[in-house]
């Protein structure tokens, strides 16, 4: 059985009178062990998807439905109660921004203790030594001095190490990183990036990495799941997705990646024009508007079809198995 | 005097910038943090040179010195052949037409309660250029020169994306026939998608105007498409300069080494297979800077004589200058 499982999930924001679809039917499952990466641009619902499978949804946003289940239990509709066992214990999340995710007034040292003393039951003392064991372990030079500092006093890099300790000291099974390394410097990014890498195998932590980096994805993850307002537009193994895509938009996106290992261009390929904001989607294919390989049939909306081996889907009329009578 | 394509138009030298910043352990006394150390830079006109590095570096800070955003603490800017700490006030305001800046973020370097043909009018109105209407043609002639449909000069710039955002704040650079623009971060706050057709306008414009180009980035990848010349910056000072291929294909200094083994591509059978060079620990204050050279904690080959003895920008050959001492020995 698989570890996590997200099914037709949809997830609206209010603005005023008005819902605005953010996550517009996601199903996804995740194994133990295995990384996803959620890829996709800015406004695409990845990190919307993310915060509404551990329901940390800010008050505008709704999961309107769907269910997650997460080792048996559906989380959608779980007690409060419940879920505050699965949070932080089972399931852990780093965020983007470790100066706003780190509480501005506890010590590092209490930061990373408070977890292990709610979820482990442990004592103060013994919560605050494995602290500085998890700081030692993620990398921070002088734990025993760290342990007693603030976040403020730490640099960025540092910071989030905190809180990758934090977030693995109560060893979770489900590991969410959402843009984990994305404010950091490129030599900081691929200190961090490694250090997940080697948690991730020695804990056989599943993960959940969420990133508009297709680098990134190519060096960290197992499987990929592209996102594109709302919806996934292509899942699979992440060298079928990345080497043989199976959608335009996947394709377009790759192509206007620079390349250090190809050469100088004179124009780089572009995407035309921009994402659809949430509240401006019309009916059919919503990358429509933008595709070189638009037909008439791109005016309803396709549904994921395998493409390739390996559970390879794309959402695109033009592939898939639909393809024959497309037109 | 003009300077004809490809003579310098842009000399740097020597330039240092700092900052007088107060620190709690130092009560009452002010710490000097410099920004920028002694740095020398030439830019030919029609080319576009890169200046790279992670922050704090004094990237920004350079560019903006450049465009006179600073006090210069030493050092010189020659534009064109004219030493700009000798102009008056009056001729430095004549003279900064010829020099504007393009901002990293579209969302804060646009004005939100102002319309967008008056953001983009707004350099023509301070210089006193034309009259109402032959500003008004002006802003058209640049709307359509960056991409932008005619209509969005009425509109305000909440109703634009990202990308658009960035081309109103270049229509607006470019707004006085500039010859020299300072680019900071120009795309990294874009999307993907979004982030090949601003370097790819950028490089139109480049050649229709030939236009002379600093981009101050932290992407190599990006920068690569885009420039004829690199800079790679590290705690306020150049350790290696030259010509794109050069520095790409054939880097000298371990820092721009370690700099390009950090970008990832798109592959994964390649990034398996890929040799990383992760740099240990982190960059140090430029309060205070380690003695020698200012490489040397991070440096996976650093010995004795890196701690000694501060490596000077020396040519490697073929214009391509690098500061280590594993290229250039000392005596």
């Amino acid at each position: 059985m698989a570890l996590l499982t997200v099914c037709e999930l949809r997830t609206a924001f209010s603005t005023g009178s008005k819902l605005l679809p953010v996550v517009r039917g996601v199903s996804f499952d995740l194994e133990r062990g295995e990384t996803l990466g959620l890829v996709g641009e800015s406004g695409c619902g990845k990190s919307v998807t993310a915060l509404s499978i551990v329901r940390l949804l800010p008050p505008s946003g709704k999961i309107m439905s769907g269910s997650v289940i997460y080792d048996g239990v559906e989380l959608t509709s779980a007690s409060k109660r419940a879920l505050r066992q699965v949070r932080g214990r089972h399931v852990a999340m780093v965020f983007q921004d470790s100066m706003t995710s780190l509480n501005p007034l506890l010590t590092v040292g209490r930061q990373i203790a408070e977890g292990i003393e709610f979820h482990r039951g442990s004592t103060r003392k013994a919560a605050l030594a494995r602290a500085g064991d998890l700081l030692e372990e993620v990398g921070v030079p002088e734990p025993g001095r760290r342990l007693r500092q603030y976040p403020h006093q730490l640099s960025g890099g540092l910071r989030q190490r905190v809180a990758i300790a934090a977030a693995i000291g109560s060893d979770p099974e489900l590991l969410i990183a959402d843009e984990p390394t994305t404010a950091l410097d490129v030599t900081t990014q691929a200190q961090l990036l490694d250090l997940l890498k080697r948690e991730q195998a020695e804990r056989e932590m599943a993960t959940i990495l969420i990133t508009h980096d297709l680098g990134v994805i190519a060096r960290m993850s197992d499987r990929v799941c592209v996102m594109y307002a709302g919806r996934i537009v292509e899942q699979g193994n992440v060298d079928e997705v990345l080497k043989d895509s199976g959608h335009p938009y996947t394709e377009g996106l790759l192509r206007s990646v620079p390349r250090l290992d190809a050469a100088v261009v004179g124009r780089l390929p572009s995407l035309p024009g921009a994402p659809p904001t949430p509240g401006a989607l019309g009916q059919g294919c919503a990358f429509a508007p933008r595709c070189s390989e638009r037909i008439g049939r791109c005016d309803a909306d396709p549904a994921l079809e395998p493409v390739g081996d390996d559970g390879h889907t794309a959402a695109c009329w033009m592939r898939g198995a639909s393809r024959a009578g497309a037109r | 005097m003009t300077a004809a394509l490809g003579e310098p138009l842009v000399e740097v030298r020597a330039l240092t910038v700092e900052f007088r910043v107060a620190a709690r352990e130092w009560r009452g006394s002010k710490l000097r943090l410099r920004a920028v150390d002694d740095v020398s830079l030439t830019l030919r006109r029609g080319e576009t040179t890169a200046l790279v590095g992670e922050s704090g570096c004094g990237k920004t800070t350079f560019g903006r010195a450049l465009v006179g955003l600073y006090q210069l603490d030493r050092g010189t800017v020659v534009f064109d052949g004219i030493d700009m700490a000798e102009l008056s006030s009056g001729q430095l305001r004549r003279f900064r037409r010829r020099i504007q800046m393009i901002f990293q973020d579209p969302y804060a370097s646009l004005n939100p309660r102002m319309k967008v043909q008056d953001i983009v009018e707004e350099p023509l109105r301070a210089h006193r250029i034309g009259n109402s209407s032959e500003r008004s043609a002006r802003v058209r002639e640049l709307l359509a020169l960056v991409g932008l449909p005619s209509e969005s000069g009425s509109r305000f710039p909440h109703a634009f994306s990202g990308g658009q955002r960035q081309r109103i704040g270049i229509a607006r650079a470019l707004a006085l026939h500039p010859e020299f623009i300072v680019a900071d971060e120009p795309v990294s706050a874009l999307d993907v998608s979004i982030q090949a057709q601003i370097v790819n306008l950028l490089k139109d414009l480049q050649d229709q105007l030939g236009l002379t180009l600093l981009v101050i980035s932290h992407d190599l990848a990006v920068v690569r498409q885009m420039t004829d010349r690199v800079a790679v910056m590290y705690l306020g000072s150049i350790v290696e300069i030259g010509a794109r291929d050069d520095v790409f294909q054939h880097p000298l200094h371990p820092y721009t080494n370690a700099l390009l083994s950090v970008v990832s591509i798109p592959d994964p059978a390649l990034e398996r297979a890929r040799e990383v060079r992760i740099l240990s620990g982190e960059v140090p204050s430029p309060i205070d800077l380690p003695s020698g050279c200012r490489f040397r904690t991070r440096c996976p080959f650093a010995s004795e004589v890196c701690e000694r003895v501060e490596p000077q920008l020396k040519d490697a050959g073929t214009g391509h200058l690098v500061a280590c001492h594993l290229v250039h020995p000392p005596q």
